[in-house]
């Protein structure tokens, strides 16, 4: 906790909550949600392809597409940390905090797998998609999804819990 | 900007466009649901600019010539979901604005964004009307035509014009 405060209080974290430039806290915090729609609308797209959406799209041509994920995971990484600072006293004790990076984290562990599986080296490019395949893309689309929620979620805390649905 | 909102939203045409707007039954219903409903629909509303974001954008970078081994007409089969985020967002959006009407018609970074939707709006649809017959006679592998990249350009440029101005009405808005 008392390095949580430190960090917050540091020059840095500082500047990130106090700056009413635009490249400061709203401008940070406009880049995480680009980031996001990068990321995720990305992830999304190649599991729409892996469910069966726009099938006469070669799966192999798809692989360039992912380069926006990685555009937007790397803004929203940078952006994360620094809205972290920011707050870190705040959201390194919430519990929703933890929740929504254990999302991204299984989520990215999804989308890897299925990437390693239809984009590999040894992908078989015409093959067709199997089950377990299609199962990580849905498991995928859901993990984003809810990892959005958490981190809408943080947002409204004070009201979720003066509401009682959740108590974190 | 902020002169105009502040103008705009003390004209007598929006003043009682407002009153009228925030006594109707709708709004008072939407507004005593506000506490668990605002902060769900903007979780849609997340999850529908990604949606959006992730299928209009395969597709521009397709137009501006990027990815050239996929058939456009193949790309195209994402933009349903396209659509799906879009209306997914216009719902949750006029939830908002339904409950709070005059936070957006004063809030400077809200007419921004609303000429941006309405830039992406004609695009698509002079898109549809002039461009969208050549895509038959593209053959793979090709450059797209100059106009196809435009098109790409000014939708990706607006949609995030969308995405900027909609994220900054949190921070320059008077409640």
């Amino acid at each position: 906790m008392e390095f949580l405060l430190r960090l917050q209080n540091s020059a840095f974290g500082t500047w990130v909550a106090e700056s009413q430039q635009l490249w400061g806290y709203s401008g940070i915090l406009t880049a995480h949600t680009l980031g996001m729609g990068l990321a995720v609308g990305t992830s999304w797209v190649i599991d729409l392809r892996v469910l069966g959406v726009a099938r006469r799209v070669p799966l192999a041509a798809l692989k360039h597409v992912s380069r926006t994920f990685w555009i937007g995971l790397a803004i929203n990484t940078a952006t994360g940390v620094m809205l972290f600072v920011a707050a870190a006293a705040d959201k390194g004790t919430q519990k929703i905090f933890f929740l929504k990076l254990s999302l991204i984290l299984l989520a990215l562990l999804s989308d890897m797998r299925i990437r390693h599986v239809v984009f590999g080296d040894r992908a078989e490019l015409d093959a067709p998609i199997s089950p377990a395949v299609k199962l990580l893309a849905t498991a995928s689309v859901i993990l984003w999804a809810a990892a959005i929620t958490a981190g809408r979620l943080m947002a409204y805390r004070p009201v979720v819990n003066v509401l009682g649905y959740i108590n974190w | 900007m902020y002169s105009f909102a502040r103008w705009i939203v003390a004209t007598p045409f929006m003043e009682s466009f407002v009153k009228w707007l925030t006594s109707t039954q709708v709004s008072k219903l939407f507004a005593a649901q506000a506490p668990w409903a605002w902060p769900l629909g903007e979780t849609l509303h997340f999850v529908g600019l990604s949606i959006l974001l992730g299928s209009i954008g395969v597709f521009d970078l397709r137009l501006l010539g990027l990815m050239k081994r996929i058939p456009i007409s193949a790309v195209r089969e994402f933009i349903p979901w396209a659509i799906a985020g879009f209306a997914l967002n216009l719902l949750t959006g006029i939830y908002f604005f339904i409950v709070q009407p005059r936070y957006y018609i004063a809030n400077p970074a809200w007419w921004p964004k609303v000429f941006f939707l309405l830039v992406a709006g004609l695009n698509v649809a002079l898109f549809e009307r002039l461009l969208s017959p050549r895509i038959r006679t593209l053959r793979l592998d090709e450059d797209t035509p100059a106009s196809f990249k435009v098109a790409g350009a000014v939708s990706l440029i607006s949609w995030l014009g969308v995405l900027y101005f909609g994220r900054m009405l949190a921070f320059v808005g008077i409640n």
